[in-house]
């Protein structure tokens, strides 16, 4: 019964949100408001119990589980409140389980493992489980390679186990972070063995047990490998993809001594950073190395037909040493180049504008990651970059000699050019330079907005309708 | 090739002309192309406001099959960029509709993104006060009665 009471506490409430006047939220029939639940964390559903008595019980009938053991002061609710979940949801099926728990509460040392038992009964849909600890001690279920119902997988910080058989004929997604494998064929095997396998993505670990990775679906469209750079890792690593549908793949790795790819896939997007795993003393040492050579060129090659290319300066650093020796493959679907640099040294960029015939825009952005930096440029006439017609410089600029050469190079070879934007690095706006000039330690005269201006105006420009915009 | 096109018709009796390859992403259209071909559709539980936007909706994500057989007209990161700003502009009474839209129709996808706009609106609010005001819910529940449930729930918030 609406009471005036009432009536002056929805008035309240309407004068703290006054473009929605009802409360439409309460008012969906359950099923959306149990679509709204499994979009949020387990602890965030439980909060809705309070809001009035239409959501008292509401919270229990969500089929999806998402919870965080560091939300629970003591273990032992945080083990009986999944406990309580999976009994609930008894002869129903699961849409999520998704967990993040604490693997050193080794009072039960199953226990997890008996989760993954319960939920796969529950023909659960999406399995997520983190391990807090990340030490890859526990070691995960092999029920996971036959739960037979699951779309999406997700682990962190354990270890798999060899697949004896697999069974997942509608998982799409994997994503494995911080995963050892016991058997260095495990995930190879995993990964071939879905037939509906989409995307795929993996954070690896050094000494992961799997030096040797074989990517081979018919049917993956997308695969991330992710390896930090760690320098003293000499052993030799090969990743081998063979996924003909593939459209998107981004490698950023330091580890990683071979990257082939078999059965050159029609990729839109590819996101490149690694150089094979060469240091610059290993890199003197093999340049000349058939083998690696055939490897970079083949792997170029694989990726060649790519649309639009994101590619890390240190990579294309590689790319241009072995120029030297290798013809390059010709890039002629490619529109769309963004250059990610970690210094200004950009003198290899042309060899490779060079083998993109088609190419409109380019992106000359920045990066945090440092790979290296050694180069040895020989000087000659660069061509003409006669299709590009965009140019934008992310990175702001600050008057270097090396990227100001850079913005010249590219006014001055590019007789299509529309235009070219920049912007300005904060240093030499207004009021700061003097500043700037104060905390110089170095010699080197600052430059100052209006000279950059002047510079950017006397450069020769090969493209009569080229604008220089600065934002 | 011509495209071929299907007239949906509005609570207010407005005609949308629409290609049926962007009308087919609801699984319900879709039935009731095939049933019944050549005939104007009405909706009577959908607003021409509603409706305009889930067709934009439906427009922006069909899958261009010409030819090629693969030409998505965006890429997946832009459709997400995409969706995330077309749900931020709606504003909740209009959100609540196209997600019952999205029901009615059965179009997953929308039914997924309008869900996880809502669910992004509870998760930001700080405490169950935050949500009640949000959404204009109406506390039927004493102080006592609000600890009893917690008690109950088991859950430390």
């Amino acid at each position: 019964m609406f009471t005036f009471m009432d009536a002056a506490r929805v008035k309240r409430a309407r004068s703290t949100n006054p473009p929605s006047e009802v409360d439409r939220l309460s008012s969906l029939p359950d099923c959306l408001i149990l679509h709204v639940f499994l979009n949020l964390p387990t602890k965030d559903v439980v909060k809705t119990s309070v809001l009035s008595t239409r959501w008292t019980t509401l919270w229990k009938d969500v089929p999806g589980l998402d919870l965080d053991t560091e939300d629970f002061n003591i273990h032992e609710t945080f083990v009986s409140f999944v406990d309580n979940f999976l009994e609930r949801n008894r002869g129903l099926s699961i849409h999520r389980f998704k967990l993040t728990y604490d693997s050193s509460y080794a009072e039960e040392p199953g226990l997890v493992n008996r989760w993954v038992d319960t939920a796969a009964r529950l023909k659960v849909e999406h399995l997520d489980l983190s391990d807090v600890v990340c030490d890859q001690d526990l070691m995960m279920n092999p029920t996971v390679y036959t739960c037979s119902s699951l779309v999406s997988l997700r682990l962190v910080g354990m270890s798999l186990p060899s697949p004896e058989r697999v069974s997942l004929p509608f998982l799409k997604d994997i994503v494995l972070i911080v995963v050892e494998y016991t058997n260095r064929w495990a995930l190879e095997k995993l990964i071939s063995q879905c037939p509906v396998l989409e995307n795929v993505s993996i954070d690896r670990i050094y000494g992961d047990g799997m030096p040797i990775l074989r990517v081979r679906s018919q049917s993956l469209l997308s695969f991330l490998h992710y390896w930090d750079t760690n320098d003293d890792y000499e052993e030799d690593s090969i990743v081998e993809i063979d996924a003909p549908m593939l459209k998107y793949l981004r490698i950023s790795d330091g580890g990683t001594t071979s990257f082939i790819i078999k059965n050159q896939p029609s990729l839109v997007e590819a996101d490149i950073e690694t150089v094979f795993n060469l240091t610059n003393e290993r890199r003197l040492q093999v340049a000349n190395e058939i083998q690696k050579r055939d490897m970079v060129h083949d792997f170029l090659v694989g990726i060649s037909k790519v649309k639009d290319l994101t590619i890390a300066s240190s990579t294309l650093k590689v790319i241009y040493d072995y120029a030297r020796y290798v013809q390059l493959p010709v890039f002629r679907n490619l529109y769309t180049l963004c250059v990610r640099f970690d210094s200004y040294m950009w003198e290899m960029l042309p060899v490779f504008l060079e083998v993109c015939p088609n190419l409109k825009t380019l992106v000359v952005g920045t990066s945090e990651n440092y790979l290296m930096v050694d180069l040895t440029v020989i000087a000659r006439p660069w061509n003409l970059l006669s299709s590009l017609e965009h140019v934008d410089v992310e990175r702001p600029l600050k008057g270097e000699a090396l990227e100001m050469s850079l913005v010249g190079y590219l006014l001055e070879n590019s007789p299509n050019l529309k235009k070219l934007s920049l912007s300005l690095h904060d240093s030499l706006k207004k009021g700061e330079s003097i500043h700037k000039l104060t905390l110089s330690l170095d010699d080197a005269p600052k430059k100052e907005e209006s000279d950059i201006f002047i510079e950017l105006l006397n450069f020769p420009r090969f493209s009569r309708s080229c604008q220089i915009i600065v934002r | 090739m011509s495209k071929k096109m299907i007239v949906l018709k509005s609570s207010e009796g407005v005609s949308f002309v629409v290609e049926e390859a962007v009308a087919r992403q609801s699984k319900i259209i879709s039935f009731l192309v095939e049933e019944f071909p050549d005939r104007e559709l009405p909706l009577t539980n959908m607003t021409s406001e509603i409706l305009r936007k889930t067709i934009e909706y439906c427009k922006k994500h069909v899958v261009e099959d010409d030819g090629g057989g693969d030409s998505s007209s965006s890429s997946s990161g832009d459709l997400k960029e995409w969706d995330v700003k077309f749900v931020a502009e709606i504003d909740q009474p209009r959100l609540m509709d196209l997600l019952m839209a999205a029901n009615y129709l059965d179009i997953p996808s929308l039914l997924d993104v309008t869900c996880q706009k809502v669910a992004d609106t509870i998760a930001a609010c700080n405490d169950e006060k935050e949500i009640r005001a949000t959404f204009n819910i109406e506390n039927d529940f004493t102080e006592e009665e609000v600890e009893a449930i917690r008690m109950e729930n088991q859950y430390p918030i």
